[in-house]
């Protein structure tokens, strides 16, 4: 069963624009699968991922399901989550238990059952020990995994990261990308969609799509969307370290075989 | 950027922090109208000011509070009392006598000061000064949250008259909330403009509004670019102001607090009661 369905939407800012923002974009998520969306700047991806997360209301064209049934206001709102890059500009409460629990009041959760909900999810994203800190004394990443939390808090089934780990220093950024990886294996069900401009975080995903200027131009599997080398880069992207390096080796007569990871091709050039 | 610490919630655990915001924040209103009462005679309100002064005091050291930190607010209120007091001399010539003199004169300069000028000034120095460590203990006791929601309690009835009391309060979380972030980046905005030559400290008063453009300019830029991020992060966690939500923190009424607003309200009525038979001690 497909869990999300986008059928041909198109969308723009003003009526004076010739070409939308968002062309005529269709593709589908199954459940659980972990998509990368990457593309240069400008290229539709925020405006996209609003327009799936219900913050853009309505597209000028096309229909989104929801396992095969138009997706609903109300549904977006209850099944889609979304996390964006500034850290400091999603966290509402006065804490950090407070922010959490900021989705559950608005979801009208009654009092006496959302202290064990808040504990839940912040103990998930590693913040138990934050509960009463106030933003300004936490870091970007904490920040993050505090958004990440109070998402995850409201229960959906898709959640949407618009460059939550942009402006994380590398730390930060490796906590967030374990911890995505963590609650999928935790939570199989669990789909995530993730903008990026980080190669080597889509290269760990299930599957990859390129935008560029409002249309996909690529799907596919990481391992396949970055073979293509040549056209990435007229596109301003660049390709995980891993294959430029393998790339490099080939292309020296080195036979590196099928080799798909880092650590592996460590091994073998050790050898 | 350190000296703003009106409003500063400071972190420890004294029953005036573990008070209810409701009751403090109407406790203070009142006290604050006993401090703005005149009571009788001269030295009828002298008497009752050094009360309130202890009484303030011994709050004040309950919440922690050290002089030297009312002292700090009071900087800002030097200069507003020297021009009160320079009014107050050239205005007040009423016959208030004191010891048996009403004024006296100032050789030098041929200038007589009336007694009353002072007294009056001093009353409104220690009114602001009471005033000042009143909001201090209120600020520095209860944590900004709890301030809106005890506000937020308080105003309720105003939503008959359809003020969208909720909002307000909304409104006013996100404000405390986000002091502390705006703070930072005027922190930043003026070390990026430092660095491109732009002076904050001295120039003549052209320069001085030219940093200041160079100041507001960006913060004003950023602080709308960061609420339309805020009203997307709302939107998208299920916010909607005209819908019902239910509250994480609940406000709870203690016995202690029952106790704490009779005690401000049998003083406030005692003090009412002698200002309107006017008592008078001396
Ligand atoms: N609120 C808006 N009003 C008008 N035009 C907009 C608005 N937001 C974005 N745009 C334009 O729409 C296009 C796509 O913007 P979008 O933010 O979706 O790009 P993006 O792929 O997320 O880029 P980035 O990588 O910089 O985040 C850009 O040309 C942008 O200038
Ligand atoms: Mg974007």
């Amino acid at each position: 069963m497909s869990n999300l369905r986008l059928e041909h939407i198109t969308f723009y800012y003003d009526n004076e624009q010739d070409v939308p923002t968002i062309n005529d974009i269709s593709f589908s998520v199954e459940e659980g699968e972990y998509v990368s969306l990457i593309g240069k700047n400008g290229s539709g991806k925020s405006t996209l991922a609003k327009i799936i997360a219900g913050l853009i209301p309505e597209p000028d064209d096309g229909i989104i399901y929801l396992d095969d049934q138009e997706i609903t206001e109300s549904m977006k709102r209850e099944k889609i989550g979304i996390v964006f890059q500034n850290p400091d500009n999603q966290f509402i409460g006065a804490t950090v238990r407070d922010d959490i629990a900021f989705g559950l009041e608005n979801k009208q959760i009654p009092t006496s059952e959302m202290e064990p909900i808040v504990l839940k999810y912040a103990t998930l994203v590693g913040m138990n020990e934050f509960l009463d800190k106030e933003p300004s004394s936490l870091s970007g990443g904490q920040k993050q995994r505090v958004a990440l939390a109070g998402v995850l808090a409201m229960a959906p089934e898709i959640i949407i990261l618009d460059e939550s780990t942009a402006m994380l220093d590398p730390k930060g950024k490796r906590e967030i990308i374990s911890l995505i990886h963590r609650l999928r294996k935790e939570n199989p069900k669990l789909t995530i969609i993730s903008i990026t401009h980080d190669v080597e975080e889509a290269y760990l995903s299930s599957r990859v799509i390129v935008l560029n200027d409002g249309k996909i131009i690529m799907d596919d599997i990481p391992e396949k969307v970055f073979s293509n080398e040549k056209e990435l880069e007229n596109l301003g992207l660049d390709i995980p370290f891993f294959l430029k390096l393998k790339n490099e080796l080939i292309s020296l007569g080195i036979d590196v075989g099928n080799i798909s990871k880092l650590e592996d091709l460590e091994d073998y050039l050790c050898r | 950027m350190n000296n703003i610490s009106l409003g500063r919630y400071s972190q420890y655990d004294t029953l005036l922090h573990r008070m209810d915001p409701r009751g403090k924040i109407v406790s203070m209103i009142i006290c604050m109208v006993m401090v703005f009462f005149s009571y009788g005679s001269l030295w009828t309100n002298l008497i009752v000011y050094a009360f309130l002064m202890v009484g303030i005091y011994i709050l004040m050291r309950i919440a922690h509070i050290s002089l030297k930190q009312l002292f700090k607010q009071l900087k800002v209120v030097w200069m507003m009392m020297i021009i009160i007091l320079i009014i107050n001399i050239f205005t007040i010539k009423d016959d208030l006598s004191i010891f048996g003199y009403v004024s006296f004169t100032i050789p030098g300069i041929n200038l007589t000061i009336y007694y009353s000028a002072l007294i009056t000034t001093f009353y409104v120095f220690v009114r602001l000064a009471l005033m000042l460590a009143l909001s201090l203990i209120l600020t520095s006791t209860t944590k900004p949250m709890d301030l809106t929601y005890g506000l937020e309690w308080l105003m309720h009835p105003l939503k008959w008259i359809k003020v969208p009391v909720h909002i307000i309060a909304m409104m006013i979380s996100l404000t405390l909330r986000f002091i502390p972030t705006l703070l930072d980046e005027t922190d930043r905005i003026m070390k990026a403009q430092a660095s491109r030559g732009v002076d904050f400290q001295e120039g003549k008063f052209k320069e001085k509004v030219r940093a200041i453009i160079a100041l507001i300019i960006p913060l004003i830029a950023s602080s709308l670019s960061r609420s339309v991020d805020l009203a997307y992060a709302m939107i998208a966690r299920g916010y909607d102001p005209d819908k019902k939500r239910t509250r994480y923190r609940v406000l709870k009424w203690h016995v202690r607090d029952s106790i704490g607003s009779i005690v401000v309200l049998a003083l406030f009525t005692l003090l009412l009661i002698a200002m309107i038979f006017n008592f008078t001690i001396i």
